[in-house]
């Protein structure tokens, strides 16, 4: 296209202008670098970085910048343990400290003037020494959302000007939304715990947004491309943040070698980690700033005009906003209900004003109305339940989000701790029977310091199907495993040696099982964030059962012998006992309330809250 | 004279009741606001209009009537912010004085043949305003207007426009 024609048509465009509020969206365009500090170099490949689809990747012709400053502070877990005062590494920067550097940082980012190179990234100039319109016509084909063609196909001509002018019309939107991220990721550094090791990383970011340098009221680009490389264009930090992962193999591979799996590489790991920290970024941008988050105008039957272009994923959540008319007469937006996108549009490429449309469901209370602003916040999808049942009193579950609607993994938990009282059966039969009958006239003390534990750990999926906005079910299925132990010492002599009888370290279980579970929610919303579920699940155990635990006699902690509690006495001690309904009724016996490994039919009735 | 009072109080409530229900609202209101948003082509006005109804299809409904009845009887204000001017009204009668006439014109769907809804329908959500009791509702619209005079100059609603005027 040639300029001429360019602002003719940015002439007629003007004309135009503001006929749409803010509240519609354009992918914004995103240039990256890296950033140095005094103590602190980025390693950062920034050919490797991979941006979400939401985002207008640009190619800034900028590769590092150096900033006269010290990094921010951020501990890695390691540092964090091995300092005297934990806590003391927890504690965040004040804010003066953080803007102070921020100031610094803008200072040299403008100076060196990387808002100039960030422009030319938006709208290059051509080998004939003009502004590449062309380029920026391209990108508003492509990064503005139906919505911002739709309210700009107004009837100007007696017709609809053409799809060409209507996104010309974009392109003040494309070059003005313009930011720039600069990373400082220093070298990764080895990491080790009680049952890991492997990488462990911080990334500091810093996002500006270049100011205005377009306004079609004044004719198109305030700059000249003479003049371009020499202004004084201007950004601000909108946000700056740090972020630490790690990137772990287990020490214990024994599981990996039966399977075939090899412990990742260090290269390997390196590239996980730095993935987990983009990660943890790309999702910190989209629920913290502002201006990254998609939004647009609901339609009708709760549809909108973003899609694939946006990223949309399927149960990302938008909140519903209306405008209202307050009595002082300002217009304040108030939020009205929270939805979910139940089945995502495609709208890659061209902007046609009318390709596929997202279908979202309403989650909770409140009313969805056409017309209404729609804005994408992100929650966590990390959901915590608390009840009480048979099945289990702690849920926590996750939103995998981008397969189904409603879909979530859960791990339940079941914990039993702290003392069980054991009757006067338990300390009369078995092994240690004949160790408590002996009492006190063999010297013995029966010390009776031992306590039993028990826990049930199921890890499964369910599925919400929404009836109405505030009624739903859920089905689920689950795995897990019950186990209770019995652990301490149980009786000591100290007349010639130092005598003990202990519960065995190795064989210490009762009861060890694997089960299966499937059972249904019904979940009522109380608000658009927490509900009440009523759960009921059937549970088979598929293998293991109850089981005898050993006792080990040492002297000066030296071990002696061991045997089995609570079968036949042979001659060299007890045999293990194994018939399931004997040790069954064994326990059952012999320790009051004893903890039930969940089986059968369970149920339990829960309060859940959503992130 | 006891009986006479009764019947003259029973006359005089006959009366104000008869008084009310004559009293009849007129048969469409007309509650909007009306600006130039833009430059059309010529005989084309591109105007946005704020309607209001109990919901925001009602709003909706309203529109093209609130535009055409305010191109031909109130005129549009000017907007600096979209380098438009001022547009006089049209008719240089009033709705009341030819009342059955207008009635019949909007009644009938022949306004609709001016006007058309712009961004086909699509309105911005700051542009759905809630408030007391329903809906404030901004349209672009662009309405006919050379068609829209030549129509009432026909009926003799409107003076002949000076072809020599701008």
């Amino acid at each position: 296209m040639k300029l001429s024609h360019f602002l003719l048509s940015i002439i007629f465009c003007s004309q135009i202008n503001n006929l749409y509020s803010q509240d519609t969206y354009i992918r914004p365009g995103l240039s990256i670098i890296n950033i140095d500090f005094n103590d602190s170099k980025s390693n950062l490949n920034i050919q490797s970085v991979e941006s979400p689809k939401n985002f207008d990747f640009l190619n800034i012709n900028v590769s590092n910048l150096s900033v006269e400053t010290s990094s921010p502070k951020k501990k890695l877990l390691s540092e964090i343990a091995k300092s005297e005062n934990p806590l003391a590494g927890l504690k965040g920067e004040s804010k003066s400290s953080i803007a102070e550097r921020n100031n610094k940082i803008l200072e040299t980012f403008i100076s060196n003037k990387v808002s100039n190179k960030a422009v030319l990234a938006a709208v290059p100039i051509g080998e004939d020494g003009n502004y590449n319109f062309q380029f920026v016509l391209d990108r508003g084909v492509n990064t503005a959302s139906d919505q911002d063609v739709n309210l700009t196909s107004q009837d100007m001509m007696g017709d609809k000007g053409s799809l060409q002018d209507r996104f010309l019309y974009l392109t003040e939107k494309a070059i003005n939304s313009n930011y720039v991220i600069a990373f400082n990721m220093p070298n990764f550094l080895s990491y080790s715990d009680e049952t890991s090791y492997g990488l462990e990383g911080v990334i500091h970011y810093f996002v500006f947004k270049i100011d205005n340098v377009y306004d079609a009221d004044s004719g198109g680009l305030i700059y000249a491309e003479s003049e371009i490389n020499n202004s004084q264009i201007g950004a601000k930090v909108i946000t700056s943040k740090s972020f630490t992962s790690t990137s772990t193999n287990s020490k214990d591979q024994s599981l990996n070698k039966k399977l075939g799996i090899l412990p990742k590489s260090n290269e390997e790991l390196a590239s996980e980690l730095q993935n987990l920290l983009m990660q943890k970024i790309w999702e910190y941008n989209l629920r913290e700033v502002d201006e990254f988050k998609p939004k647009t105008t609901l339609k009708p039957k709760n549809k909108i005009n973003l899609g694939t272009k946006e990223d949309l994923k399927i149960d990302n959540r938008f909140q519903l906003y209306e405008n209202v008319l307050s009595k002082s007469g300002e217009i304040v937006k108030k939020k009205r209900a929270m939805l979910r996108v139940k089945k995502v549009g495609v709208n890659d490429g061209l902007a046609s004003g009318d390709s596929d449309l997202t279908k979202l469901y309403k989650i909770g209370y409140g009313k969805s109305q056409e017309g209404m602003l729609v804005v994408q916040e992100e929650d966590k999808g990390i959901g915590v339940s608390v009840g009480y049942g048979t099945l289990s009193w702690l849920r926590l579950d996750y939103r995998l989000k981008g397969i189904t609607p409603g879909l979530m993994t859960f791990i339940d938990v079941h914990p039993y701790p702290g003392k069980v009282e054991f009757t006067d059966y338990f300390y009369e039969n078995g092994l240690l029977g004949s160790v408590a009958s002996a009492g006190s006239s063999a010297g013995w003390d029966i010390s009776d310091d031992f306590s039993a534990f028990g826990f049930n750990l199921s890890l499964g999926f369910e599925k919400q199907t929404y009836f109405s906005s505030a009624l739903y079910i859920s089905p689920f299925v689950s795995g897990g495993i019950s186990n209770y132990s019995i652990s301490g010492q149980i009786a000591s002599r100290t007349v010639i040696f130092d005598e003990k009888i202990e519960w065995s370290d190795e064989e210490s279980d009762i009861y060890n099982a694997y089960f299966v579970t499937g059972g249904l929610r019904v979940g009522l919303q109380l608000t658009n964030t927490a509900s009440i579920n009523l759960s009921i699940a059937q549970s088979a155990v598929v293998s293991g059962g109850w089981k005898d635990a050993k006792i080990v006699y040492s002297i000066d902690d030296e071990v002696i012998a061991d045997g089995w509690n609570i079968g036949d006495p042979t001659g060299e001690g007890f045999s293990e006992e194994s018939d399931q309904e004997y040790i069954d009724a064994f326990y059952n016996t012999s320790i009051d309330q004893l903890p039930t490994a969940p089986a059968g039919l369970l149920y339990n009735i829960m309060l859940r809250y959503e992130f | 004279m006891k009986t006479k009072l009764i019947l003259l109080s029973f006359l005089m409530c006959g009366l104000l009741f008869f008084q009310s229900c004559s009293s009849s609202k007129p048969a469409t209101s007309y509650n909007y606001e009306l600006s130039c948003n833009g430059v059309g082509v010529e005989g084309v006005y591109l105007v946005k209009c704020y309607s209001y109804g109990s919901t925001f299809e009602k709003a909706r409904q309203n529109v093209k009537k609130d535009a055409v009845h305010g191109v031909l009887f109130k005129g549009v204000s000017a907007n600096s912010i979209k380098k438009c001017k001022a547009q006089s009204k049209i008719c240089n009668v009033t709705y009341a004085e030819n009342k059955e006439w207008f009635d019949n014109f909007f009644s009938s769907g022949q306004y609709l043949q001016y006007v058309t809804l712009s961004n086909d329908g699509n309105v911005s959500s700051s542009d759905r305003i809630k408030i007391k009791g329903g809906y404030k509702v901004g349209f672009t619209v662009s309405v006919k207007s050379d068609e829209l005079r030549k129509r009432m100059e026909k009926e003799g609603f409107a003076k002949k426009m000076n072809v020599f005027d701008n």
